[in-house]
């Protein structure tokens, strides 16, 4: 049985812990935070929830813990700001690997606008339309009513498509 | 107020997620300002998520799926053992409690003649405290023991505040 058990979470974890560690790293922009919100949500994970359910449970519990985790660990740091600086400069390493300059510096200004949203902002964004998830499947991810989550989407989405527009708008205006 | 949902905001982000959007969603899109910024949303984000993806996931090293499951049984033995050194401090922090509250109940009977004069004696629960305090009296003739018994207890229920946690830090 506990063979079983380990060989279903295995298979779990190989298919979904890159997703998920990409997920948590999006929303708090800094990797050892990322590193350690991943390590402890699996811990979690396993230890409350017997490997029993389907794939889909499964995984929104996972994404549950982790967004309990995320809010969590951000009211108690204040230092993203900080980190930013310095994370920054490992993703233009890891960006020059395969990217031309311009490029590089595309991706650095979304990383940039997406990091003016709000933590609950971002992860709504990030689950709705980076995963695909419906409004049910968030509501039951981040334990948001599902009228709730639809106000704050739309208020997440109005707020990032503002920044954009305002952005565009001061591009526009450069010589 | 403006709405914040659209009746075919679901047509709309299916339409988005298999790439293929009909001529009459794409009209209304053109009309909706709602849909219109969830297509402009999902379209930034998919970006964003996409070039991202793999300069950064593809060089970043996870731990294997065997460490989390042996870390996470490890973790959950350890909280087992601990739970099990401080079962048998159980009995003992519950009999110092009791000792607690008893000496407690003894130093309020013993004391209850005090009481009793405090109150006034009209009122009628004077003379009936006063009563109760002499049968109490008899038994419990000396103010100091009660107190020696709370002293003993509270300084037992201190000792084994302290051992529990340095189990626990152990």
């Amino acid at each position: 049985m506990e063979e079983q058990t380990q060989k279903i979470w295995e298979e779990f974890y190989h298919s979904h812990s890159r997703p998920f560690w990409f997920y948590i790293y999006k929303i708090c922009g800094d990797r050892n935070m990322a590193d350690d919100i991943f390590q402890e949500s699996f811990y979690k994970f396993l230890k409350t929830k017997p490997v029993i359910l389907n794939e889909n449970h499964m995984k929104s519990y996972l994404y549950k813990i982790a967004f309990r985790l995320i809010i969590d660990k951000k009211r108690r740091t204040k230092v993203e700001k900080r980190a930013w600086k310095k994370e920054k400069e490992d993703y233009k390493r890891s960006m020059n690997k395969g990217g031309h300059e311009p490029e590089i510096l595309i991706s650095l200004d979304m990383e940039d606008t997406f990091k003016l949203l709000k933590h609950r902002s971002r992860i709504l964004l990030w689950l709705a339309y980076a995963e695909g998830y419906s409004c049910n499947e968030i509501a039951e991810m981040t334990e948001i009513k599902k009228n709730s989550v639809k106000v704050q989407l739309f208020r997440a989405r109005k707020e990032l498509a503002d920044i954009l527009r305002q952005k565009e708008y001061e591009r526009g205006k450069e010589p | 107020m403006r709405k914040k949902t659209c009746h075919l905001e679901k047509e709309v982000i299916n339409g988005l997620k298999k790439e293929k959007l009909s001529p009459e969603i794409k009209k209304h899109i053109s009309e909706c300002p709602l849909c219109k910024d969830i297509v402009f949303i999902h379209r930034w984000m998919s970006q964003f998520k996409n070039r991202s993806w793999n300069a950064e996931i593809l060089e970043k090293t996870l731990p294997d799926a065997e460490t989390i499951w042996n870390r996470a049984q490890a973790r959950r033995t350890d909280k087992e053992l601990v739970k099990k050194a401080l079962r048998p401090l159980i009995y003992p922090r519950i009999l110092s409690y009791g000792i607690l509250i008893v000496g407690i109940v003894i130093l309020f009977f013993s004391s209850i003649k005090k009481i009793g004069d405090i109150i006034d004696s009209n009122s009628g629960a004077g003379p009936v405290l006063n009563s109760l305090s002499k049968i109490i009296a008899q038994f419990f003739p000396f103010f100091l023991i009660p107190m020696v018994i709370i002293l003993i207890s509270m300084l037992f229920c201190v000792f084994i505040a302290i051992f529990e946690r340095r189990k626990k830090t152990v």
